[in-house]
């Protein structure tokens, strides 16, 4: 199967045309082509946009155009069975009462096979789910001294030993190499993340005891020994590429028993010691793991999917598992966020200021060098990210349209330096938006004009004298800043500032949205620049879709 | 009792045989009408006279080929009827002329004017709400043969060989037309993609 091929077939094998054999083959081909995945999903998101459409929505008859119906076929069914000669009218008569009673007793019979097949379905599944899954043995021992990896961010007073070395705990620092047979132990409120050689990031929560044990009988495989605290795992897919490290053997160790993530898994493992008695639990936010724990002399594996969580301690029935709507990372881990994560997560030039409980302080700067711009970063259901560049590099946005939506904690600026090419008459909007329900939004537009709104009135309007020279760059801007204890919005251009507005009380008690929207054609930015704090709620949400790609 | 065996007994003016039809039928018929002809208040009207070809026309039916087939092939001609005679009587509505004049520039929407949405958030809203705009006009768009196939196959059900039937081409043709109805609607909609 190539991709002309592939292509062809496509729409027939969304509406399900094919016969099975080929349907297969397609199916093999789009598991391996990007590019085909991604013109079947496009073709298969218009078929599902198309539902929506109002003139397609199923449409009911009234009362009236029943008893309508009925009444002149009434009238047509006497005429014909007028026509028919006498004995086969006594014949149609006769035949009419006994189908009747046949269709009612059929369809009562047709019921309750169907739920003899959906028993005979569930036990299918059922036993399917209890087939366990092969996992790695553990005949290997790590060489002392093997490098693992290192100590990529450290929060807090966090430290570092290794009791095989008599070596005792001591300050850790960024950059740290750990080895085989390295404990790190976090404090109240310390977190710290170590990228191991094979890419997998494992982030230590706080009040955490974690060591990196070398396995007995192996020489490459080790364990993640979780005395107590919490432990986020990050595993990555196995990378193709022959020159990439391959996954190292390890497992997850705790009093839950052993934890074995598949690649592409993210997982938090918490333990909480009280005595000699524990509580713990393993959630799987995506990918898939296997849980092998010991009951009562008995090995039990448990698989879990994503947003299971299996759960075990004092008080609870050994080995309960449970579904978590929306599993997502913690908010720690957002502390934990590496610049390489942001980047991920935003395509742009992103400058890491610093990083809190409430969300990571970055500098976004789109501009005439940025490559790409629609990646889609954006929360889930924002809106398409449409921003194109022109072949002179400048960034186009789009006419009438959400260009992009970026998730903001206040304070925050946003600046664009429009390209000089555009003229006058073209009108653009961009501005901030918070609490849908309570409705505050900020808006700054092409003329220089700031407006307020609050549920939907304007509260405010002001302007400054803006430029509209078609050789000069302009700049236009919207700051809001934090003032007496509420925010203040104020608007900039090339010259001048404005003295700015008191926005209501509310703003900035949750998290809000930026946004830029052109309202003509042919709107062009040199620059688009945006600073302020990313909330660690969202960045969370994000993070959790990031391991799920 | 299947659909067949029902129309079987109406062709002898079996009244009940004719009910259970009905039942089966009515949403599917109407909505394919709306769907086809997109004017509501003639969507009852078309029904009726729909229902009413059961009886009038059961004589064509040939047991026992496809009652869905031969019934949606009748509604199909109810409906080109009904839009080869809209074609030579155009009319124009006030309401259209009215929308057609207003413009974009400042005065357009921007995301704050969606506050008050309930329930969703206002960039949802605009952005959900100018993406069905724009597939409702490519669809409309759509060339009157593609759309039909299109209705036939997305929003009725049939598959491409009983829509071959219905309108009377090849399914090879059936197939080329669903492909190039989806292609066009997927490009006008690639920014929402």
């Amino acid at each position: 199967m190539d991709c002309e091929k592939c292509t062809e077939y496509l729409a027939d094998f969304l509406l399900d045309e094919l016969p099975e054999a080929e349907a297969v083959l397609i199916q093999e081909h789009l598991n391996l082509c990007p590019a085909c995945m991604k013109a079947y999903r496009e073709l298969k998101g218009t078929g599902k946009m198309l539902e929506a459409v109002p003139a397609m929505r199923p449409v009911q008859g009234t009362p009236d155009f029943s008893r309508a119906v009925r009444a002149e076929a009434s009238v047509e069914s006497a005429k014909i069975i007028r026509a028919l000669p006498p004995e086969k009218r006594l014949r149609v008569e006769a035949r009419r009462a006994a189908r009747l009673t046949k269709f009612a007793s059929q369809r009562s019979e047709k019921v309750s096979r169907s739920r003899v097949w959906g028993v005979v379905l569930a036990l299918i599944i059922g036993v399917t789910a209890l087939i366990l899954i092969f996992f790695t043995g553990k005949n290997s021992l790590l060489y002392p001294h093997t490098q693992l990896g290192a100590l990529s961010l450290v929060n807090g007073a966090v430290e570092t030993g290794n009791a095989s070395e008599g070596r005792s705990p001591r300050a850790a620092h960024e950059g740290e190499t750990i080895y085989a047979g390295d404990t790190v132990i976090t404090p109240e409120g310390g977190r710290a993340r170590i990228d191991l050689n094979d890419g997998t990031a494992l982030f230590i929560g706080p009040s955490s005891h974690v060591t990196l044990e070398p396995q007995s009988s192996s020489v490459d495989a080790f364990s993640i020994s979780v005395e107590s605290g919490e432990l986020g795992v990050n595993k990555p897919l196995a990378n193709p590429d022959k020159n990439a490290p391959r996954l190292m053997k390890w497992d997850v160790h705790s009093d839950l028993g052993l934890v074995l993530p598949d690649p592409g898994t993210q997982l938090f493992v918490n333990v909480t010691k009280n005595g000699s008695a524990f509580d713990g639990s393993a959630l799987v936010v995506s990918g898939s793991a296997i849980v092998v724990s010991r009951h009562a002399g008995t090995e039990v594996t448990t698989t879990l999917g994503p947003g299971s969580k299996y759960l075990e301690g004092s008080g609870q029935p050994k080995g309960r598992t449970e579904s978590v709507v929306g599993a997502r990372v913690p908010g720690w881990r957002v502390e934990l966020a590496t610049e390489a994560d942001l980047q991920r997560l935003f395509n742009g030039r992103v400058k890491l200021r610093s990083r809190s409980s409430s969300g990571v302080e970055v500098e976004l700067t789109y501009g005439r060098e940025t490559k790409q711009l629609t990646e889609d970063w954006l929360p889930e259901p924002a809106g398409p990210s449409t921003l194109s560049k022109r072949p002179d590099g400048a960034i186009a946005v789009p006419n009438a349209r959400f260009a992009h939506i970026v998730p903001f904690a206040g304070p925050i600026s946003m600046t664009l330096t429009l390209n000089r090419d555009v003229r006058a008459e073209r009108s653009l909007a961009f501005g901030a938006l918070y609490s849908p329900e309570r409705g505050v939004s900020v808006d700054v537009s092409r003329d220089a004009v700031m407006q307020v709104r609050e549920n939907n009135t304007r509260a405010h309007s002001s302007n400054l004298s803006a430029r509209k020279e078609s050789d000069k760059p302009e700049k236009l801007g919207l700051e809001i800043k934090t003032d007496r204890g509420g925010y203040r919005a104020s608007m900039s251009s090339r010259d001048e500032k404005s003295t700015g507005y008191t926005l209501p009380p509310n703003f900035g008690e949750k998290p809000g949205q930026l946004w830029l929207q052109g309202l003509s054609d042919g709107i062009a930015m040199d620059e688009i620049k945006i600073s302020g704090t990313i909330p660690s709620e969202w960045l969370s949400e994000a993070l959790s879709r990031l391991g799920k790609q | 009792m299947s659909d067949e065996d029902l129309m079987h007994l109406c062709q002898d003016g079996d009244e009940a045989a004719f009910e259970v039809l009905f039942q089966r039928y009515e949403g599917q018929a109407l909505s394919f009408i709306n769907r086809l002809v997109g004017d509501q208040s003639r969507t009852e009207a078309l029904g009726q006279e729909a229902f009413l070809r059961i009886f009038k026309d059961a004589k064509s039916y040939q047991y026992p080929r496809s009652f869905t087939t031969w019934f949606y092939t009748i509604v199909r001609n109810l409906c080109k009827n009904e839009l080869r005679w809209r074609s030579r009587h155009p009319t124009v509505s006030i309401e259209d002329s009215l929308s057609s004049s207003h413009g974009g520039g400042e005065d357009s929407a921007r995301v704050g004017d969606y506050l008050q949405s309930a329930g969703t958030s206002p960039l949802d809203e605009m952005v959900s709400r100018e993406r069905d705009q724009r597939l409702e006009k490519a669809l409309e768009a759509l060339p009157e043969a593609e759309r039909e196939v299109l209705i036939l196959n997305r929003f009725q059900g049939l598959k491409y060989r009983e829509i071959a039937e219905v309108v009377g081409v090849p399914v090879g043709t059936v197939r080329a037309r669903i492909y190039s109805a989806l292609e066009r609607l997927r490009k006008s909609i690639k920014d929402y993609l």
